[in-house]
């Protein structure tokens, strides 16, 4: 499974990770991401089982200035 | 394959989770609920009325595009107000797409540039020949144009996508610093001065950035979401990842944080909250100044006119 995020882009070829491992991963809180599935471009629902096939982007979803 | 289902229908699959109201919604639930929050904001801070044109401060981003969408689903007299601010590819692509959610709707867009007023020179460059802070002179020059078409067009009002976690953000960053004056100011409506300075509302008050991003991912409205190159690493970016956790920690806590202010606000407000106003000897805008900011601004730019001093 890929997860991008930003310029980053974490790979998993065996052991399909939860939600929460990856955001510990990228050192981000729940509620600054959604996640997105990076083929269709819709929000992955909550509760939606991670496979190891698909490709994900972690959208930040916050902005300051 | 396990599906959550949406809890206020029950019937389609939830596409978000909204983790302050421990809430899963599908796709209708969740635009219906996006609808209500706005219309909630706008109600309960008497911000404007079907009959008022409300110009948007739109930057391409989720929260402006988002909102200049809601109001006019919501039948309000909406157009869009973009402003170049001349940082390089980011404000071509911002612009870009701010024209083609106008375009795709058939909405009026008001756009101008901050380059063709400052002779070609964006807000870095300016920053840095005035030695300020990008976000302070963005914030300056964005206020001056915003007031200057809203009087020229003739709108009613002005709306700003300021969503709920930036509202919270900016009281924190107050409070933490006890900027009293600030606090008198901080509120949802900024009433009209004179003829000169139209009434600012934020209507979405009530939603957060999650929401505002998954609103305009669900209703297929394509938007800049890398960060302002200028404001990396802004203090506000800072507070947001704190008051995240503070909120995961305790659900709700941000919606509390605000509300509470608004019911102490009083006590923060004093008399110097209203200045006496004058017309810029430049310009014609209203200031408390004898000259604005923004023309103060070109006058460090500009250069020297005479030797000064030398024999």
């Amino acid at each position: 499974m890929k997860v991008r995020y930003r310029d980053r882009v974490l790979d998993y070829p065996e052991k399909v990770p939860s939600r929460e491992k990856i955001l510990k991963e990228l050192g981000l809180s729940p509620l600054a991401v959604l996640f997105v599935d990076a083929t269709t471009g819709h929000l992955l629902p909550p509760g939606r089982a991670l496979t190891a096939e698909m490709e994900i982007e972690v959208r930040a979803v916050i902005s300051g200035g | 394959m396990h599906v959550v289902r949406c809890k206020v229908c029950k019937e389609h699959e939830a596409i978000l989770k909204l983790d302050t109201y421990r809430l899963n919604l599908c796709q209708g639930c969740f635009d219906d609920f996006v609808l209500r929050r706005t219309k909630k904001g706008i109600r309960d801070f008497k911000m404007f009325g079907h009959s008022e044109r409300i110009l948007v401060a739109v930057s391409g981003g989720k929260d402006s595009l988002g909102l200049w969408d809601v109001l006019v689903r919501l039948g309000y007299k909406a157009d869009g107000f973009y402003i170049d601010l001349g940082i390089k590819d980011y404000s071509a692509e911002s612009k870009r797409l701010a024209r083609e959610y106008a375009d795709k709707n058939g909405l009026t867009l008001h756009v101008r540039s901050v380059p063709d007023d400052f002779d070609g020179l964006g807000i870095r460059d300016i920053a840095w020949r005035t030695r300020r802070k990008p976000c302070s002179v963005c914030g300056t020059l964005k206020r001056h144009l915003m007031n200057r078409i809203a009087l020229d067009e003739k709108y009613d009002v002005l709306a700003t996508g300021h969503n709920l976690d930036d509202e919270v953000t900016t009281l924190f960053g107050n409070t933490l610093h006890w900027q009293v004056e600030y606090l008198g100011r901080q509120f949802p409506v900024l009433p009209a001065v004179d003829e000169g300075l139209q009434r600012k509302v934020k209507p979405l008050i009530y939603l957060g950035e999650k929401e505002m991003a998954a609103y305009v991912m669900v209703r297929g409205i394509p938007y800049i979401y890398e960060e302002c190159p200028m404001a990396k690493g802004a203090s506000s970016l800072f507070y947001k990842d704190v008051i995240n956790q503070l909120e995961a920690h305790s659900p709700g806590t941000k919606l509390a944080f605000l509300k509470g202010f608004f019911d102490l606000r009083e006590r923060f407000r004093t008399e110097q909250e209203r200045p006496t106003l004058t017309s810029c000897t430049r310009c014609g805008t209203l200031t408390t100044t004898e000259v604005c900011a923004a023309c103060r601004l070109k006058e460090r730019l500009a250069p020297p006119t005479d030797a000064g001093g030398v024999d």
